[in-house]
């Protein structure tokens, strides 16, 4: 019974709107911090890519001019609170791929940097502790994706009517 | 509620595509990146030490005929300039698909950075000058013939 009480709580607190809110900004900076990165520097993104000896260098120049806007884009929509759910799904879908693609690189011992926040190669070489913070984004996208969208976006700015925050123990 | 996800995921990447190459049009960068003049390398004894050994590369002596018949580097094509530039038999034997590696005397001499230079303007990306040239080679007691 009093478990079963805990469980309620905490489902009620992890759907909490606000909570919901802090999730999407914090996802949202950290990938438009990661595409900043990349944004001005496709020549060494698409060398970073290619470390990964997986895709030809079309490709990769390809990957290296799309990618980084597809994160920016679901940053920013992520922050402004709009395409939430469609957002994240992208960001899940692609947190996914990147750490595949990195748990394989260190399966084949490669010596490679990772690419996500800095194109510089001299950054440090990947490990198992990318793997383990690649998860905890995973997390947070997958959360993002399964939530109810909070109504904290842009349009609410502007709204005039008032937004009602619920209270921990109203159902959400 | 799938509908609309798949409407809304189509829309973000189809807008970070089209925005993509559009930036990198824009700044010139990736597939629109200006192509760059190709350029030699220039290598040190140890360099060039390494090519010889793994025979991957192509030596080419700049220097002349009679210096070239004293002694060169095995293997080495005797290349210098003016012939190069007057006969095409001589660059018709020089392979496109191997690293080619010019050298001449040493630091004093300019012949090989201007072969190498002549190399590049006939379609020839994959060029080296070895600086030290050929005393640095005779200095490290490296084998000639």
């Amino acid at each position: 019974m009093d478990k079963c009480r805990i469980t309620d709580r905490i489902t009620l607190y992890m759907t909490h709107p606000v909570v919901h809110f802090i999730v999407r900004c914090i996802l949202g900076s950290i990938f438009i911090i990661a595409a900043l990165s990349k944004v001005n520097a496709v020549d060494e993104f698409t060398q970073t890519i290619l470390n990964y000896r997986i895709l030809s260098p079309l490709i990769a120049t390809v990957v290296a001019t799309v990618l980084p806007w597809i994160e920016l884009l679901c940053g920013v929509s992520l922050l402004l609170g709009i395409f939430q759910r469609s957002s994240a799904f992208i960001l899940s879908t692609l947190l996914i791929v990147f750490t595949i693609l990195i748990v394989r690189a260190l399966y084949l011992g490669l010596s490679i940097t990772c690419g996500c926040f800095s194109q510089d190669p001299s950054s440090n070489t990947l490990g198992w502790w990318k793997v383990l913070e690649n998860s905890v984004y995973i997390a947070l996208a997958v959360y993002l994706l399964l939530c109810p969208e909070d109504q904290f976006t842009i349009f609410s700015l502007f709204d005039k009517r008032n937004i009602q925050l619920p209270r921990a123990n109203d159902h959400y | 509620m799938k509908k609309q996800l798949f409407i809304e995921v189509s829309l973000l990447l189809g807008l970070s595509t089209i925005v993509g190459f559009l930036y990198t049009y824009i700044a010139q960068q990736g597939f629109f990146a200006p192509k760059k003049a190709p350029t030699f390398t220039v290598l040190n004894l140890s360099d060039a030490k390494k090519y010889f050994e793994e025979k991957s590369a192509l030596f080419l002596d700049a220097r002349s005929e009679y210096e070239y018949k004293l002694g060169h580097i095995p293997g080495a094509l005797n290349v210098p300039l003016y012939e190069l530039k007057q006969s095409s038999s001589i660059s018709s034997s020089i392979p496109h698909n191997i690293f080619l590696i010019v050298y001449c005397d040493g630091s004093e001499c300019h012949s090989s950075f201007q072969v190498a230079e002549y190399l590049l303007t006939r379609g020839y990306t994959n060029v080296g000058v070895f600086y030290g040239g050929w005393q640095e080679w005779t200095n490290a007691g490296l084998p000639i013939e």
